[in-house]
């Protein structure tokens, strides 16, 4: 298939439709509203269903239905919106249902303003509702991730029976770029397990209520593994540079686009600088900060948040190196100058080695 | 020779403030908005009724229509409350201080699918205050999608059509409970303004649905929101007249036609009869009323309902007069002996 141009949040709604997916449940806000009407044009035409819900916290509630009966499911929201369904995502977590959800984020709390920020991490990434479990998230960069995270993000969460998210934020919804969609359609099935109303899944019970404590500790124990699997599996984390890095870089989805600009500056200038990209954010790719950590002075985390995933990053780091923190909030974004002044500061800190000419950096690294 | 020119002194009202006092910030919506020209209604009758502008507690949820308490009433307090929880909100905040006057602008995104269930609690409850929908049957903050309030065979101007049944918050309203509900138009200046003098002298839940066009995204043919619709099918049930208490009434009037209604502080809501058997102290009457002009392809205006002396919540809960915030010590701190016999009590 060939590359079209595209915004992240169109190309979030046609690979879903490749994904299989046949359910769009919504409910608008800024910046996922786009989401939300393209699934309202694309999905009666893929023979799915697209319903504006009362709320969000219906909007979950339906996909808490849609998905019990076996059809793959997703809904888009932002902040405010992804609160208001945690309850949801708890009961299909529970439940062991799969579901994918589009947060395309915005600055908070409360109402907060509409600019970018990445400060749903907490609820996102730790399971903002009651209970012992997890999401699996995904954190694209770029338009083409948002398309192929959300393939990913229905398998992941057929492959797991658990709601997925997709995280991203208003600048990669936006942008325009070039998108390739896979050549093939996945077809959608019913999975053994759903209520399909026929006679064989007539038996099958869906439900996140144990009212035996051991029956609970059990389907625990067993969403527990299903975690660690996922962590063994499934984290992924995109390496620019970083390899041979001494100051190693952390950030994901929009602030991964603007290290990478920083990355190649400091390389410029003969630093070895890298970045170290999370595209899972759950599971963590800890082992691969932890294996940074070996060869690394210093780490320097940039997020749009008071500083959420900087708490994954020191516990994988586990004092082992000193971790900064850069950030811009309220919608702000961290500019290239303000990373570079603690990269700098960090160079004459801890002696960094830095390559005789920029000239010979280049020829060796690019 | 010179002239003095003596600068006219400003037109004030009964407690001598000029309707300047009354207004608000610069208006950041689109021009032409229904929600401006309620805006300028509200500041119009509260300037009438001579309320004292910080006696107001302007209440909100989040839409183009929430953000209009911005635009009227600088000098009073005011709360953007959170999308769909404004009648949430305002129950906590009126239970708070039940002294001042409390007027929420809604609208119908707000109330009608997200804010339901507030909503009709708040209508059961018969809590004071002013309930205002500035009803355009979109939502318009986030670029017009359909409302629940849209009527079926509305279209957008991307040319979806609304197959579903609107929300009728009024008869809903009628029916669970609210003492004064009535439906008028944001370009129908007279009746508006009418209806909003009456509802600041009313004791209970007022719930006015103002249909308000959104200019940006549902004005255009095919829409049952726009201006030209409402022009053409805006049926008034009732003539909606107004006479505050510190006014005179008078009496040259055919009193066939007209229902006088007594407020509660004594001023007198006058409807002049358009239909044949309506009866706006009559519920059934009232929600059948509107459920036939469904029917009918109108859209019904002025006072569908209108009960007087029906306690309110506040009434029934009992509560004391002062805002719970403000209590004295004195007042609320036992003393000595009571406390003492309390402690005795509990040993
Ligand atoms: C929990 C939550 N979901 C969604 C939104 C986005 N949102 C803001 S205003 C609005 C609808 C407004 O419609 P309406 O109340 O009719 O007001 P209008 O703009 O038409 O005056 C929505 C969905 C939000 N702020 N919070
Ligand atoms: S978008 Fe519509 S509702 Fe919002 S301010 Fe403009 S005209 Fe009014
Ligand atoms: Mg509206």
């Amino acid at each position: 298939m060939h590359k079209q141009l595209m915004k992240g949040n169109e190309a979030v709604v046609r690979a879903a439709i490749l994904a299989g997916c046949r359910g769009f449940y919504g409910y608008p806000i800024t910046p996922a509203s786009e989401i939300t009407e393209t699934a309202a044009e694309l999905m009666p035409k893929a023979g799915g269903v697209f319903l504006q819900a009362e709320s969000e916290v219906a909007a979950i509630n339906m996909l808490y239905g849609a998905s019990s009966a076996g059809v793959r499911c997703m809904t888009a929201s932002s902040g405010p919106g992804i609160s208001l369904m945690q309850e949801g995502v708890s009961y299909m977590a529970g439940a062991e249902l799969p579901c994918v959800i589009a947060d395309i984020t915005r600055g908070g709390p409360g109402l907060g303003n509409l600019g970018s920020e990445q400060s749903d991490y907490h609820q996102v990434v730790k399971g903002g509702g009651n209970g012992s479990y997890k999401t699996i998230v995904l954190a694209p960069h770029s338009a083409q991730e948002m398309a192929d995270l959300t393939a990913l993000a229905f398998e992941l969460a057929d492959k797991y029976r658990t709601p997925v998210y997709l995280m991203a934020d208003g600048f990669i919804g936006q942008m325009m770029e070039p998108v390739e969609f896979p050549q093939a359609a996945v077809a959608p099935k019913t999975p053994e397990w759903a209520v399909a109303g026929t006679r064989e899944t007539r038996g099958n019970l869906i439900t996140s209520l144990f009212m035996d404590n051991d029956e609970l500790e059990q389907r625990l124990i067993r969403l527990q593994a299903k975690y660690a699997q996922a962590e063994r599996e499934e984290t992924r984390s995109e390496s620019f540079y970083s390899e041979d890095a001494e100051i190693v870089l952390v950030g994901y989805g929009i602030v991964g686009r603007i290290l990478k600009a920083v990355t190649m500056e400091a390389r410029a200038m003969g630093l070895p600088v890298g970045l170290l990209r999370p595209i899972t954010l759950f599971p963590f790719p800890k082992l691969e900060v932890a294996r940074h950590a070996k060869h690394a002075k210093a780490f320097v985390v940039v997020e749009m948040s008071n500083g959420q995933m900087i708490e994954d990053v020191r516990l994988a780091v586990n004092g082992a190196r000193p971790v900064e923190f850069v950030n811009r909030m309220g919608g702000n974004v961290p500019t290239r100058e303000q990373i570079m002044e603690v990269v700098l500061r960090l160079v004459m800190e801890h002696n960094v080695r830095r390559s005789e000419t920029a000239e010979e950096a280049r020829l060796a690294h690019v | 020779m010179a002239t003095a020119t003596a600068t006219p002194t400003p037109k004030v009202n009964r407690i001598g403030l000029p309707i300047l006092e009354y207004r608000g910030g610069k208006s950041t919506l689109c021009a032409g908005c229904g929600h401006n020209a309620i805006s300028e209604r509200i500041i119009d009758a509260l300037y009438e009724m001579g309320v004292e502008p910080e006696r107001v507690m302007k209440m909100s949820g989040i839409g183009c229509s929430s953000k209009s308490p911005a635009y009227f009433l600088s000098r009073s307090h005011s709360f953007n409350s959170v999308h769909g929880r404004m009648a949430a909100v305002s129950t906590g905040a009126v239970l708070a201080n039940q002294q001042l006057l409390t007027l929420g602008v809604s609208g119908d995104g707000d109330t009608a699918s997200i804010g339901t269930g507030g909503f009709v609690h708040l209508m059961r409850r018969n809590l004071p205050m002013i309930y205002i929908i500035e009803n355009n049957g979109v939502y318009g903050l986030t670029k017009g999608q359909f409302s629940a309030t849209a009527d079926i065979g509305s279209k957008l101007k991307t040319g979806v059509i609304n197959d579903l049944p609107p929300i009728d918050t009024c008869s809903l309203a009628i029916q669970l409970g609210a003492t004064f509900v009535g439906r008028s138009f944001s370009g129908d200046k007279k009746q508006l303004l009418a209806m909003l003098k009456a509802a600041i002298a009313h004791k209970g839940t007022v719930l006015l649905d103002v249909i308000s066009p959104c200019v940006t995204f549902n004005d255009h043919e095919g829409s049952t929101k726009s201006y030209k619709f409402m022009q053409e099918k805006d049926e008034p049930i009732n003539e909606v007249g107004f006479v505050p208490s510190f006014e005179e009434i008078d009496v040259d009037y055919d009193s066939g036609e007209i229902r006088d209604i007594t407020m509660h502080d004594g001023s007198s809501l006058r409807l002049r009869k358009l239909h044949e058997d309506f009866d706006p102290t009559d519920k059934i009457n009232s929600v059948r009323t509107l459920m036939e002009s469904h029917e009918k392809g109108e859209v019904l205006t002025g006072v569908f309902y209108i009960e007087t002396g029906k306690p309110t919540f506040i009434d029934l809960l009992n509560i004391v007069d002062e805002p719970l915030g403000q209590q004295l010590e004195s007042a609320t701190k036992p003393t000595r002996e009571i406390f003492d016999k309390l402690m005795n009590n509990l040993k």
